[in-house]
């Protein structure tokens, strides 16, 4: 059964199910079948630098160590910002009740990329100002988290033409303008080394 | 940052780059020392550790590599097992672990519904985002509002000028879509059609041009989707078992069809609606109503107007009574309840198999005591066993693969064939 959002928009409460959405139901699938030259199926595991060790499905993890090479437990450990500083945890957004109140423009929308993209199954109850006002084009954006965490993702709510009610969750873009003053980006074979052999010319052209 | 060669409204191309917009995240994770945790990708098993080789190590006995767990480690390799891997490669191994050097692809088309619909020898769109021929500037342009309720841009690239022509060139391309607040779609191939490819073999994806002009610098952003925003068909799956679901014998299938309804999106939900409800909806006189109302009746007018034309297009005779019969099955098909689909008798099954001409069979269906349960699952060879013809085993394999639920079916039939009678006299 999908999890439900709670939201409120002008003092009203309503519920919404997320359904997520992706190509296989709307378009379809390919799927890759491997078979050697004599017809048997083949399947993916992972071969490690010594070029001898076969690793099945499932065979690696990831671990945490410290700066000395040391296992250390994730339990152990506690999350901080690029300046050291503890980060409060945030509860789950199925946890909370979210406020529609923040509208976002356009370009808001379009600086970020789109991760996941629910379709939202609504009710009777869902405000009528709110179905308008998402037609006429307005974007609401609140901070979305799935489970407890340290870092929201931006997300919005939007509605298409036939009263489809979308909400997306993305990741925030870094944009810049750029002006021709600016360093212009260099193909990766330049190199701003000075070539100490550049005087002597090479005459065995051969 | 990949090279791009695009083109310009003007026709005008050049090559520039396109960097990453992606943002690091701003978050460690330190021990109790404030020291910070780097993660490790390590080795947990080998093929030689996994569970079918230590199954087979066990004379395939699982009891006794229960009993190998519960005793000692044999699933640990203490040499290996924990050391950090970097530098591996992905190989494809045989059913014995071997690895495979030559190997054939194929690909498995499916429809949403899982289906095969197509296979087919694996191809490898190759790259065409930095080829001789430039993306085009296809001219087409879709506003801004409209473009972000259509498609989901998952990724993007910022484009970038190399030097002080490719910066007019970009500067005049960003000066002109942000003039009229509209995405660009660029598209590969001489015509300018094809989605982009990045990397050969990667994922295509179909690209839009945004730009943005503060005085002399500008923003020239590279949209890319793969996803239209739409909701996906309901597809026979579903239907299925929605219809197995309003023949819940407790009755208690509204309640399940509630949740199953939440997960359509909300017009689907609407569509989905009990009939007492669309009722009540037509019957109100509000503006509102009336409007979707006759919104919904020209749908259904050409909704039908398609079918007649295909009807009367392409279809011989025989088709378009069966089409018009099929009309006709849905328009006066009558309910069914649910204790009725635990009585199906022989003779029940006769009238479904009359009513797509299949008739002749029922007594070789009997003898072989196949029900409706057994006919639904019958393939083509176990029609071949039976000594069916061809083109009888595919018509009848077409009719039992049409229906939705078949014991339903053959109930509707049933009640069909006795309500043409009682009208007949």
């Amino acid at each position: 059964m999908p999890r439900a959002l709670k939201f409120s928009y002008a003092k009203n409460e309503f519920e919404c199910e997320l359904n997520k959405i992706d190509r296989t139901k709307l378009y379809g699938s390919v799927d890759i079948e491997t078979r050697d030259s004599d017809g048997n199926t083949c399947g993916l595991a992972t071969l490690a630098n010594d070029g001898k060790t076969l690793i099945p499905y499932g065979g690696t993890a990831f671990g945490y160590v410290n700066g000395d090479g040391l296992w250390v437990e994730r339990s152990e450990l506690s999350p901080v910002n690029l300046n050291g500083e503890d980060l409060e945890t945030l509860p789950s957004s199925f946890d909370l009740t979210i406020a529609l109140d923040k509208e976002a423009s356009l370009d808001e929308f379009l600086d970020c990329s789109v991760r996941l993209c629910y379709s939202l199954g609504t009710d009777n109850d869902i405000p009528s100002a709110l179905v308008k006002a998402l037609v006429s084009g307005t974007i609401y954006r609140f901070e979305f988290l799935y489970r407890e965490g340290v870092t929201a993702d931006p997300a919005f709510i939007l509605a298409t033409p036939d009263e489809n009610l979308w909400m997306m969750v993305g990741n925030p873009s870094r944009i810049d303008f750029v002006g021709l003053d600016q360093a212009a980006v260099t193909f990766s074979g330049d190199t701003d080394e000075v070539d100490d052999e550049a005087d002597e010319f090479d005459f065995e052209m051969l | 940052m990949p090279n791009i060669n695009l083109t310009d409204s003007r026709k005008r191309d050049a090559v520039v780059k396109a960097e990453s917009t992606g943002v690091a995240e701003d978050l460690r994770y330190v021990d109790g020392d404030g020291k910070v945790a780097y993660t490790r990708k390590i080795l947990k098993a080998t093929v030689a550790h996994d569970f079918s080789t230590l199954v087979e190590t066990c004379d395939n006995d699982k009891e006794k590599l229960a009993q190998a767990l519960i005793e000692g480690d044999p699933e640990v390799d203490i040499e290996r097992c924990g050391i950090y891997l970097w530098g591996v490669s992905k190989v494809y191994v045989n059913s014995e672990d071997g690895i495979v050097y030559r190997i054939e692809q194929t690909e498995v088309v499916r429809d949403p519904e899982g289906e095969i619909k197509e296979r087919r020898p694996r191809t490898r769109a190759e790259a065409n985002i930095d080829i001789e021929i430039p993306l085009t500037w296809t001219g087409r342009k879709i506003d801004k509002a409209e473009a972000v309720r259509r498609f989901v841009f998952s990724s993007k690239l910022q484009v970038v000028h190399i030097n002080g022509l490719t910066y007019d060139f970009l500067f005049g391309m960003a000066s002109e879509l942000a003039s009229s607040n509209a995405l660009m779609m660029i598209g590969g191939g001489s015509k300018g059609r094809d989605p982009l490819i990045f990397r050969s073999g990667s994922i295509p994806y179909r690209g839009f041009l945004e730009g943005r002009v503060d005085g002399e610098r500008y923003i020239l952003l590279l949209h890319l989707s793969n996803l239209e925003l739409k909701a996906p068909q309901r597809n026979s799956k579903s239907r299925q078992a929605e219809s197995e679901k309003s023949l819940e014998p407790d009755g208690k299938a509204p309640k399940e069809k509630e949740n199953k309804d939440a997960a359509l999106p909300a017009k689907a939900k609407k569509a989905a609606k009990p009939k007492a409800a669309v009722s009540s909806e037509q019957s109100d006189p509000s503006p509102s109503n009336k409007k979707k109302a006759k919104k919904k009746a020209k749908t259904k007018t050409i909704g039908n107007k398609k079918a007649n034309a295909v009807a009367t297009d392409n279809k011989p005779k025989a088709k378009k009574k069966r089409a018009a019969r099929k009309k006709t099955d849905n328009t006066t098909k009558p309910r069914v309840e649910a204790a009725e689909l635990d009585q199906l008798s022989t003779e029940d099954l006769g009238v479904w198999l009359k009513s797509v001409r299949m008739g002749k069979y029922l007594d070789l269906f009997v003898s072989n005591e196949i029900d409706v349960d057994v006919l639904a699952e019958l393939t083509d060879d176990d029609l071949k066993e039976l000594d069916i013809p061809l083109g009888s085993r595919r018509r009848l394999l077409k009719a039992v693969s049409e229906a939705d639920n078949l014991r339903a079916e053959v109930v509707m039939a049933v009640k069909t064939m006795s309500g043409k009678k009682v009208t007949n006299k």
